[in-house]
């Protein structure tokens, strides 16, 4: 998205200008999921396109049993499952060079002394000058440990200093509003703010960043886009997973906390921000930050009108019948964790006044989808919408985020005939089938935005504390809540009776995404 | 994600005047074969106009644009400017080009074929025109192996109804007055006009390693002190040879000031620059592809003098050796390189590229001084 001053014109015009800087990433949580599914190859994808620095080491850092060699084993394993490019070996040969594993627990100043003593050793011999990325692909309880540890060790270089020290952290930074300022505050004990890199993968897709472009590059959306044309928003995130083997996880956070607080508010934050002067990362973090800062606070009573909240039951998923969320490994037979919830939300400035957004996400739902839906007011109750009856479907813009990336817009038009009849027709732009080309992995767009320094597209303090602030309202409502009984939807279907309640007038209803 | 594409409908000799009624014929009428029973998608990002010199050439090229179309959906109107045997003086063909695109879609292209015997060939352009649709960006691809401008009137009025121009200087047998021809074009060609060569395309892995490994990051101070550079080209490889040295020129601030062509095919130029000169030379090997084989970045560095090597290896894989240094590790895939891929890449790409601008004016100093 933006492009940096280079001191190297021989870089100028070439497909990517986003330069990184030679660098150590040491990955927390080497050997994990997150590692082989995603970050390695990521890695690997942008070694493929010619975009990872010249100077590169990648180092796993976890407690588990492995070396060099057999970290190397796991890492080919993982792109040759989880790569969208197939494992070519001149490249994996050349790739493989840069992997090294460090062993040891996060919890033990030995094992960050270790880290420190390999970093040194290796280094020299892949080109890096020092600089060092730490990937924290940890539990939030273990974050802090970790920052101490590298703190201890002297891994950590203050502020802009050259070499530099960037630190990556996953969601979710905390559980409520006092545990995020408390993680913030062990982080900025040791980094400064422009040094931290809050990842969210949802800000890295395509359609995510397309937002932007689609609302700023195009004259015809601009004017449209506020109380006076757009009757509500949608957003929803739906997946079609149940909890899986994230019991353990998800009994502390649910929906709320897993979907809404981050990828949820952050979507929405794109949808709703106000136009930025430049696509500087503070600008643009500015102006996200804004509309966080407008959201109209959810709590009390409030909470209880204008949130549900649901779990699901037992169902059928793609033909199979499938247990109900107490029913699941791991899970509290009496848990009252929400797998659902939906929102009527407001922004109250100047452009979104009275305009509800509605945001929805769900485990078990019938499908994966995610997308933003813009659904603008009707025409006026004369011509062809003058029967109040059956009023005519009004104009709504899509965004679809995954699966079939792309943008539909439904119009009305005539059928063929000599009688007038209007008939919503879809008008579908599909990222797949008009460009053909492969959209990169999130990781892999993340992963060099942070080696070139670009925070645009993550998190900064203040936003995930405004987002913490209003989502803790909403849970502080239901924990004074004087029942705790929680709605039930059938696993496969799109949600509770409640939400159906939320939304629906006349010309509003949940949208099948 | 995709299967192949293959031409749906075999192509159908329809009369010139018909063909924008018998392409919405062709949506009309169920589709013949194995996919029939998928819904059908009629996509089109752009016009793409393909001029073919003959009818061997449009063969090639129809094969071509069966791949293009399955990234970059298009109407593409392939005009073949000298047809053999012709029954008639312009003849038309109309075809559908689809693949599937997953969850049982097929996409499908438009693909007009429009051959002109010799004396017919200056009615193509009128003749092409009438077929672009509106509000879609025209793209020209020019296939024929010579300087586009060589094209006379015929490439001027295709050129002027499209917005980009796609052409290779890879193979050009006069590139010194190819250069000149073409830069002179672009520079008269308006400010908005889009040129591509896809020689310069080629080049992009090569720029790309070069920028890298020469970063001040890595060999600081380098960039200011080059003081010689060394291509080994294959046979009809000059051109792009010649670009590289024209971009690492108008990068780097040298400015042109002798040429000689010794003989063993080998042109050497000398350069001013801001710390002083510098000496390239250009060595044709006698067999091969048309391809980059090797430079070599020479510097007086800190420590005495320093030679980066940038060689192609096997696989299409570019290596880079610096003796002694740690770049020596560092490789980097050229990708796919065919016509089609890197027409179906500089398709999208509807911005002028101001680094190949400053290269080509550059080149046509370098061709300039050669014929001084």
């Amino acid at each position: 998205m933006l492009e940096t001053t280079s001191h190297n014109p021989l870089t100028a015009g070439l497909s990517h200008t986003l330069l990184p800087e030679p660098c150590s990433i040491v990955i927390f949580g080497g050997a994990g999921d997150l590692s082989r599914r995603k970050l390695v190859p990521a890695l690997y994808n942008l070694m493929l396109d010619g975009l990872l620095p010249a100077g590169i080491a990648i180092v796993g850092f976890a407690r588990t049993d492995l070396d060099d060699a057999r970290f190397r084993q796991l890492a080919r394993a993982g792109i040759e499952k989880h790569s969208r490019r197939p494992l070519e070996e001149p490249a994996w040969s050349a790739f493989e060079k840069r992997l090294f594993f460090v062993r040891g627990p996060f919890g033990e100043a030995s094992s960050y002394a270790d880290l420190a003593k390999r970093l040194e050793a290796i280094e020299p011999g892949c080109g890096v000058p020092g600089n060092r990325i730490f990937y924290l692909s940890v539990p939030p309880s273990a974050m802090g440990t970790c920052v101490e540890g590298l703190r201890g060790a002297g891994l950590v270089r203050a502020g802009a200093a050259r070499p530099f020290s960037r630190i990556i952290v996953e969601k979710p930074i905390g559980r409520d509003l006092a545990s995020a300022q408390a993680l913030n505050d062990g982080l900025a004990a040791s980094f400064r703010e422009d040094q931290i890199f809050r990842i969210d993968h949802y800000l890295g897709k395509e359609t995510v960043q397309n937002l932007l472009v689609m609302r700023f590059a195009n004259a015809i959306f601009e004017p449209l886009w506020n109380h006076k044309y757009v009757d509500h928003v949608q957003i929803t995130v739906a997946e079609e997973e149940g909890v899986g083997t994230r019991a353990g996880y998800y009994e502390e956070a649910g929906a709320l906390r897993d979907m809404v607080q981050n990828h949820i508010l952050q979507i929405l934050c794109l949808t709703a921000m106000e136009p930025p002067w430049t696509l500087s990362a503070d600008v643009v973090r500015d102006h996200k930050l804004e509309v966080l800062s407008c959201l109209r606070s959810i709590s009390g009573s409030d909470a209880l009108r204008s949130v549900v909240r649901a779990q699901y039951g037992s169902g059928v998923h793609r033909g199979v019948e499938v247990p109900g969320y107490r029913r699941e490994p791991n899970v509290r037979p009496d848990s009252v964790t929400e797998t659902y919830v939906a929102i009527e939300a407001y922004i109250d400035n100047w452009r979104w006044a009275g305009v509800p957004f509605f945001l929805r996400t769900g485990k078990r739902m019938p499908r994966r989808a995610s997308e933003i839906a813009v659904q603008f007011k009707g025409v006026p109750p004369i011509l062809f919408n003058a029967d109040a009856a059956s009023p005519l479907e009004a104009n709504v813009l899509a965004l679809r985020i995954q699966p079939d990336e792309g943008i539909s817009l439904r119009v009305a038009t005539k059928l063929p005939g000599p009688k007038v009849r209007i008939f919503p027709v879809k008008m579908d732009f599909r990222y797949g089938t008009t460009f053909g080309e492969q959209s990169p992995e999130a990781y892999e767009r993340l992963l060099l935005d942070v080696m070139a320094g670009d925070a645009t597209l993550f998190m900064r303090r203040d936003a995930v504390e405004a987002s913490w602030r209003w989502v803790t309202n909403i849970l502080e409502a239901w924990e004074d809540a004087a029942t705790r009984w929680l709605p039930e939807y059938s696993a496969g279907t799109w949600g509770p009776l409640e939400a159906e309640k939320l939304i629906q007038s006349p010309l509003r209803n949940w949208r099948t995404p | 994600m995709t299967q192949a594409a293959q031409p749906d409908f075999v192509a159908r000799p329809v009369d010139v005047g018909a063909v924008e009624r018998e392409l919405t014929r062709l949506w009309s009428r169920p589709k013949p074969g194995p996919l029939s029973e998928e819904p059908v998608t009629r996509a089109c990002m752009s016009n793409l106009i393909v001029y073919c010199a003959n009818d061997a050439d449009a063969s090639f090229a129809q094969e071509e644009i069966a791949d293009i179309v399955q990234r970059h959906p298009a109407r593409v109107l392939l005009l073949v400017g000298s047809a053999g045997e012709q029954p008639s003086d312009l003849e038309a063909y109309v075809s559908a080009v689809c693949f599937t695109a997953g969850a049982g879609r097929q996409i499908c292209s438009e693909n007009v074929t429009i051959s002109a015997h010799e004396s017919a060939r200056r009615r193509l352009p009128a003749t092409a025109r009438s077929l672009l649709i509106g509000d879609l960006p025209t793209a020209l691809w020019w296939t024929p192996a010579n300087p586009p401008p060589s094209g006379g009137e015929l490439f001027g009025e295709l050129a002027a109804m499209a917005r980009h121009v796609i052409y290779d200087s890879e193979g050009w047998a006069d590139p010194v007055r190819g250069v000149v021809s073409l830069a002179g074009w672009v520079a008269g060609a308006g400010s908005s006009a889009i040129v591509s060569d896809l020689a310069w395309r080629r080049l992009s892995p090569w720029r790309r390693l070069i920028g890298q490994a020469l970063d001040p990051a890595l060999e600081p101070g380098a960039l200011d002190a080059i003081d010689e550079v060394e291509i080994e080209h294959g046979p009809h490889a000059l051109p792009k040879a010649w670009l590289l040295i024209g971009w690492l020129a108008a990068r780097l601030g040298w400015r042109p000031v002798g040429a000689r062509v010794s003989p063993g095919d080998q042109i050497a130029w000398s350069f001013d620059s801001e710390p002083g000169s510098v000496r390239v030379t250009a060595r044709r090997q006698a067999q091969g592809d048309p391809v980059l084989r090797r430079t070599s970045i020479g510097w007086r560095g800190a420590s005495g003098r320093v030679c980066t090597t940038f060689s192609l290896g096997r696989a299409g894989w570019i290596a880079v050796d610096r003796p002694g240094a740690f770049a020596s590790q560092r490789i980097l895939a050229r990708g796919d390189l065919t016509r089609a891929a890197l027409v179906t890449r500089q398709l999208p790409k509807l911005f002028r590229d101001p680094v190949f601008r400053d290269a080509l004016a550059v080149s046509r100093a370098m061709a300039e001084a050669l014929v001084r």
